[in-house]
């Protein structure tokens, strides 16, 4: 067992500092979407909710709703809104509330 | 080829019966036919799957034999008679576990009273409907196989929930003390009837269900998906993007066996070890981020090729590093007596049993079988050129380790040698487009590859651009059959953490 305890000595502390630090690696890691506000239109709020294999997006009324309780970041939305949607850059989502994992955007107008 | 003492052999069948897909046979035999054909096929051929669909008149049964002389399958398809007089397990003991699952799929009895165990559902629909035929005769208690604990033996109940990160699997352990006397196994917490929702999806919504089967085979699962869909359809995969394919496949081999040295040091109490292979793990897992976007490699398979390209420059930069810790941590390992001596012996397959329950991957290889679809049923005769199987025995958790890092070390060569060789690779590293869906049908597929568990095979149907029917076999279905034969080879109670560590199965490729 001395061999094990040499090779542990010798690699030394191997966590790293998350979640004091961010961990940059994550940065590139699949994310759920996030949308700018007021520039989605309707039709393509269908075609992302449609194309959304866990349900997480929904058409409600005036405002697309994303529950990132749902979302398995798969992708699939922003392949299709690739102008005004893009990843969140923060990978970080535990709350105390359920509500808090829902959130909503106001839809463009059809043009 | 494997010749019966009929003098029959598998191909000679597989001449008489109808293709419509290269290294497939469909054979047509009555219901009465099918068991003599089944007992003849049993010595020459190796039970891959059984399953029943919907036909135009009523039921069918499909078997389906895997021929690992020559490469191939054969299906041999009746119609589905449900007072089979003698069960098929009699003369082909693989496929109880598919038995116990028609049985609660379809209704049907194994025949000759044998008592099924329970798979997909749970006690508390003990005289429910089955759930692919509703309206059908309602299941009986009666035909369950019941627990035997006798004398001073307990059953000991572990699980279903059994740790942070573990699957849910209920273990009755039955025991003493000390020594194992038999195991019971109960993985229904985790069915989710993904073959069921498949039906009415289009390929590309089916496939995003065949990759999450098991997320430690999602390159594997998705493969043998595409594959089935692209043998349906008749469409043509690009060499670089089948290469690349392989890559990804190799690549969720290399992950896992370091995984399940990860288990091992865990189950065997060697915390650096398990420590180091840990940090070897998330390293690879960061790899497979950087090379194809995903840490588990999710979100890359299509049906006709690949969405995305590989980072090569990032994954030729990483292997040479990758190898050497590994080597190190493999060579330290086997040197540590207090972690050979307990994986030496424990929960030993013999290759007879291997044969008799059409044991497929790094555990049919650890008891001395060389079955690998990469040699045997290559679909690209340019991918695994110069491939060399692993091969260990006596069948015990250190063959199983030995497999597993001869496999890493076969994986990181064939990297090695697509990345620098020059083999044509989709290197068009860019975030996905919108998938493609296809138009077609009917017609059906049988798709396979030879993932780090080993064989998985799907069964699929199309209609229409959409799936009509969908049977998919991960490996870890075929080689949970014998993990409790493995429990049962004179274990103690400390040796099934380690047991289930070599194994490496997922419960959720077997209650998909």
């Amino acid at each position: 067992m001395a061999l094990w305890a040499l090779r542990g000595a010798r690699r030394g502390i191997v966590t790293t500092r998350f979640p004091r630090r961010p961990e940059p690696e994550a940065a590139g890691w699949p994310a759920p979407p996030r949308f700018r506000d007021g520039e989605i239109r309707r039709d393509l709020a269908l075609r992302m909710s449609v194309a959304c294999p866990s349900s997480a997006l929904e058409v409600v009324g005036p405002r697309l709703v994303l529950d990132l309780g749902r979302c398995t970041a798969c992708g699939r939305c922003l392949e299709l809104a690739q102008g005004p949607g893009s990843s969140r850059p923060e990978a970080l989502l535990a709350t105390r509330r359920r509500a808090n994992l829902v959130v909503s955007y106001r839809l463009g107008h059809v043009k | 080829m494997n010749e019966g003492e009929s003098g029959l052999t598998l191909a000679q069948l597989a001449r008489n019966g109808t293709s419509s897909q290269p290294m497939v046979a469909n054979l047509r035999v009555s219901a009465a036919g099918a068991g003599d054909l089944v007992a003849k096929l049993a010595p020459i051929a190796r039970f891959a799957d059984m399953f029943v669909r919907p036909a135009e008149q009523g039921l069918e049964r499909v078997l389906v034999f895997a021929d690992d002389q020559s490469g191939g399958y054969l299906r041999l398809i009746c119609p589905l008679d449900k007072s089979f007089p003698v069960p098929l397990s009699r003369v082909l003991p693989a496929a109880y576990q598919e038995e116990c699952e028609l049985y609660e799929l379809w209704g049907v009895e194994p025949g000759g009273g044998k008592p099924v165990n329970r798979v997909i559902l749970p006690p508390s629909t003990e005289t429910a409907e089955p759930l692919r035929l509703p309206g059908g005769d309602r299941l009986s208690s009666e035909v369950r196989a019941p627990h035997v604990v006798q004398g001073e033996a307990i059953e000991f109940p572990w699980g279903p929930i059994r740790g942070a990160g573990q699957e849910s699997l209920y273990l009755g352990l039955v025991t003493t003390g000390e020594e194992l006397l038999d195991a019971y196994l109960a993985m229904f917490h985790k069915h989710r009837g993904l073959e069921h929702r498949m039906v009415g999806q289009t390929l590309a919504r089916a496939l995003f269900l065949a990759e999450r089967c098991e997320g430690l085979g999602a390159v594997g699962n998705a493969l043998a998906f595409a594959r089935a869909a692209e043998a349906a359809l008749g469409i043509a995969v690009e060499p670089a993007a089948e290469v690349t394919r392989c890559l990804a496949l190799e690549l969720e081999r290399i992950y896992n066996h370091i995984g399940s040295l990860a288990a091992l040091g865990a189950a065997t109490g060697l915390s650096v070890g398990q420590a180091e292979a840990e940090i070897l793990l998330e390293d690879c897992l960061r790899l497979n981020a950087r090379v194809f976007g995903h840490r588990y490699i999710f979100n890359l398979l299509e049906v006709g090729g690949v969405r995305r390209g590989a980072d090569l420059a990032a994954l030729d930069s990483a292997l040479d590093r990758l190898e050497a810790r590994f080597e190190s941590l493999v060579a330290d390992l086997l040197a540590t007596n207090s972690y050979v001596d307990r994986l030496e012996g424990a929960g030993t397959i013999a290759a007879e049993a291997a044969h008799r329950l059409g044991l497929v991957g790094p555990v049919a290889r650890a008891a001395g079988v060389a079955t690998d679809l990469r040699r045997t049923h290559q679909v690209s005769s340019t991918s695994y050129v110069g491939f060399r199987p692993a091969r260990e025995q006596p069948g015990d958790c250190l063959a199983r380790m030995r497999v597993g890092a001869a496999e890493v070390r076969e994986s990181l060569r064939l990297v090695r040698h697509w990345v620098r060789s020059g083999t044509p690779l989709q290197d068009d590293w860019a975030a996905p487009g919108p998938g493609q869906d296809h138009v077609g049908g009917p017609a059906e597929g049988l798709g396979w590859a030879e993932t780090c568990r080993g064989e998985a095979l799907v069964h699929l149907e199309v209609a229409g651009g959409r799936v009509s029917f969908a049977r998919l076999r991960p490996a870890a279905t075929r080689n949970w059959r014998a993990f409790d034969d493995a429990l049962r080879a004179r274990n103690v109670f400390t040796d099934v953490p380690i047991v289930e560590a070599s194994f490496w199965l997922t419960v959720a490729g077997f209650a998909r």
